[in-house]
């Protein structure tokens, strides 16, 4: 059996995921590139065709290979030392002239090349007729069209592929004058390629720096520029040769979608209705299929005392299997239906192409607060689950932005959060406030997280909110499944994230609440429950001095949604007889300003994981956690404080 | 060097530019981009709508749509067409 290694490579929105998805089907796995401060994600699968394995890497989406943004240093690295066998780049065929960009950088780099066309159709609708064997022969390389999203073009891929093509000989020739000097610099650098990197950017080299300054007065402008103006000269005549455009140039359908979707007068009624519906649907459909599961680990959780019961099994024993372990991972599973539905909407939008726009449309606001616009998708997906969340802020170019998004996306109200609500409001609040209370929480998470934002970005994270140049990709149908890999995929990362962190601090938490042992579960005598009453001071000047609050906070690092098991516990009633205790324990006021402390303080041990996986740094995740508690303390201060001097204890 | 001239950000929705270059203290990696882009010396630029703020504008080039601030498009000289 031979084993090839193939690596895709192209620009963003181009279909190469899909294409890579298509290819291996579910048989991959998604890693992290290695060695970075933050975390780029890696897919690698393997097909296997006739005799030969194909071992497929799905490199990052870039326009270009000048390794500048940390995509681009991957991308080049990879393709640099692991010399693939074969690379393929996916072009979209109806943006041909902008995708061949990176098609010459490539064939620059001079690695073994095969040219993808996909996406022909839209090609073909807008009237572009593309002449296959020119633009294979101008290129001197192998090209193929495909459709990514289906199985069109997938044998002459691979037959491509397998035909193991040596690199292009018709590497762009620059200008008498650019030539000139490519090649004393590779005298210097030893390839072309480093010589016209180092020609572009720059280099330590003084005698580069110096043909740099000679190129300059020369062209009138950076040798950048005039490296940029010969490539799309080069490709114009190229496209020239090989492509026949039929319709005269004019609107396209996504220019006149755009007309309506980002108008003034459309564009954030439509955002917010969208946004509406989408929490409509995640809350409705996931309702049931919620209570499904919970009923599901309460028999899991019957069957097992019953049957550890049956054999005479000790307590603890007992209360390890059902309150640890069934009741700890039960508590995060239950949240897979609204995060697996959040997560198909969110890549039904995403692959639409909605998602840049409602970037586009945020932009103005968060530009204000020192951040980006594409800083609000991770604080939309935080809606959901901080651990996506976080996850989404890869996709911000500078580490500034990045950190700053990470540190404020856990203060949107994830779906955690809502079962205390849920409890709290139901008894503290009736009738129309309910909504209202509900909201103002919701709101006050994007107000604190806003601050935060402005207030980091003017202390530790000092900069100018990076310049703004976002592809608008054309709006497209998004393909089931693409969105259900999509949604999947993140799901399943959701799932083990959770899972290994969730595991052995259930086990911590249950520990803490069943020593010294003897005592009940979680009772003021346990480990847990002297922290309780120590901490519990802290809270008094919230409203929420007292044992079983904090104990509740405690266990709510675990997971927020912990926090009523834990009151139910604690009281030892059900979930109906809490109503009454609450009560007791609560006023309206201070009802609320737990449920602001809730909301606030540091997110569950899965979202600080994220936090220090996608940081690499314990000084940020230290800064989150106590950074958190401290903001909530301090809001929740306010809005007890505040309520009692205007009479609401 | 091309300080005098009209900038994209001067230019109205609807109509069409073409590039002159850049101003002089552009953000290096940001030029860069734009250069990736397309955006050369002599491309034409079509500008398609504002967001719904007023900003970021959008614009077409090359056949595809991109958004970028009016601060930064304030960096790229054009002349009207």
């Amino acid at each position: 059996m031979k084993k090839i290694t193939v690596a895709l490579a192209g620009n963003p929105n181009c279909g190469k995921t899909t294409l890579f998805n298509n290819l291996t089907g579910m048989r991959h796995h998604v890693g992290n590139w290695p060695g970075k401060t933050v975390t780029v994600e890696k897919k690698e699968g393997r097909i296997v065709y006739e005799d030969t394995t194909l071992e497929i890497v799905d490199l990052p989406g870039t326009y270009s290979l000048s390794g500048r943004s940390l995509e681009e240093e991957i991308a080049v690295g990879y393709l640099l030392n692991e010399k693939p066998d074969v690379v393929v780049n996916i072009a979209d065929a109806a943006h041909l002239e902008r995708n061949l960009y990176v098609t010459l950088q490539l064939i620059e780099l001079g690695v073994p090349l095969v040219l993808a066309l996909n996406m022909n159709r839209y090609a073909d609708a807008e009237g572009v007729v593309i002449d296959i064997r020119q633009l294979s022969q101008m290129l001197g390389i192998p090209v193929v069209q495909i459709e990514a999203i289906d199985e069109t073009g997938k044998d002459d891929l691979i037959k491509a592929i397998l035909s193991r093509p040596a690199p292009s000989e018709k590497i762009t020739r620059y200008d008498h004058e650019l030539e000139e000097h490519i090649r004393e610099v590779t005298a210097v650098t030893g390839s072309r390629w480093s010589a016209i990197q180092a020609l572009i950017h720059g280099s330590e080299i003084p005698e580069v720096e110096r043909i740099r300054g000679h190129l300059a007065g020369i062209y009138g402008v950076q040798p950048g520029e005039a490296f940029a103006d010969q490539r799309y000269g080069f490709i114009a005549g190229i496209l020239n040769e090989s492509v026949d455009h039929m319709t005269a140039g004019g609107k396209n359908q996504s220019e006149r979608i755009d007309k309506v979707v980002t108008s003034k007068r459309f564009g954030f009624p439509i955002f917010l209705a969208v946004m509406y519906l989408i929490f409509q649907i995640v809350f409705t459909v996931g309702a049931p299929i919620m209570d499904l599961i919970d009923e599901g680990f309460g028999l899991l959780s019957g069957f097992a005392s019953a049957g550890l019961a049956d054999i005479a099994a000790p307590d603890w024993v007992l209360s390890l299997i059902c309150d640890g372990i069934i009741g700890g991972v039960g508590s995060v599973v239950i949240f897979l239906p609204n995060i697996f539905l959040l997560f198909l909407l969110l890549s039904i939008l995403e692959d639409s192409g909605y998602l840049a726009r409602v970037a586009v449309i945020m932009d103005r606001v968060m530009h204000r607060l020192g951040l980006h616009g594409k800083s609000f998708i991770p604080m939309i997906l935080g809606f959901g689950c901080s651990v996506p969340a976080i996850m989404a802020a890869r996709t911000l170019e500078t580490k500034r932005e990045r950190f700053l998004t990470i540190l404020i996306t856990p203060f949107m109200s994830c779906g955690a959060r809502l079962p205390v609500y849920l409890l709290l409001v139901g008894i503290f609040f009736a009738g129309w406030s309910q909504g209202l209370v509900m909201f103002s929480l919701y709101l006050l998470g994007i107000l604190v997280a806003l601050l935060s934002g402005i207030l980091l970005g003017k202390t530790l994270f000092k900069g100018e909110s990076s310049a703004f140049v976002l592809e608008m990709p054309p709006y497209r149908l998004p393909t089931v499944k693409g969105v259900l890999i999509h949604a999947g995929e993140r799901s399943w990362e959701f799932l083990r994230k959770a899972g290994v962190i969730i595991f052995p601090a259930v086990l911590l938490m249950w520990l803490l609440a069943s020593l010294p042992f003897g005592v009940e579960y979680a009772s003021s005598e346990s480990l847990i429950g002297i922290a309780g009453s120590t901490i519990a001071p802290i809270f008094a000047p919230l409203g929420f001095g007292f044992a079983e609050a904090a104990v509740a906070i405690l266990m709510g690092l675990l997971a927020k949604e912990v926090v009523v098991g834990a009151f139910g516990t604690l009281y030892g009633v059900g979930e109906e007889g809490l109503a009454n205790v609450m009560m007791n324990v609560f006023t309206p006021l201070s009802a609320y300003s737990f449920m602001v402390f809730i909301l606030l303080y540091m997110p569950c041990l899965a979202a600080m994981f994220t936090i220090r996986q996608e940081t690499r740094s314990w000084k940020m995740t230290g800064l989150a956690a106590f950074g958190m508690c401290a903001v909530a303390w301090i809001v929740s201060f306010i809005v007890y404080q505040g309520g009692v001097l205007l009479g609401f204890a | 060097m091309q300080n005098a001239s009209v900038r994209l950000c001067d230019i109205p929705t609807g109509r069409s530019a073409s590039v002159l270059g850049f101003i002089d203290g552009i953000n290096f990696g940001f030029q860069s981009r734009l250069l990736e882009l397309g955006l050369t010396r002599g491309c034409l630029v079509r500008v398609t709508g504002l967001a719904p703020l007023g900003d970021p504008m959008m614009i077409s080039v090359r056949g595809c749509q991109l958004a970028l601030r009016k601060k930064d498009a304030a960096d790229i000289c054009v002349a009207a067409v």
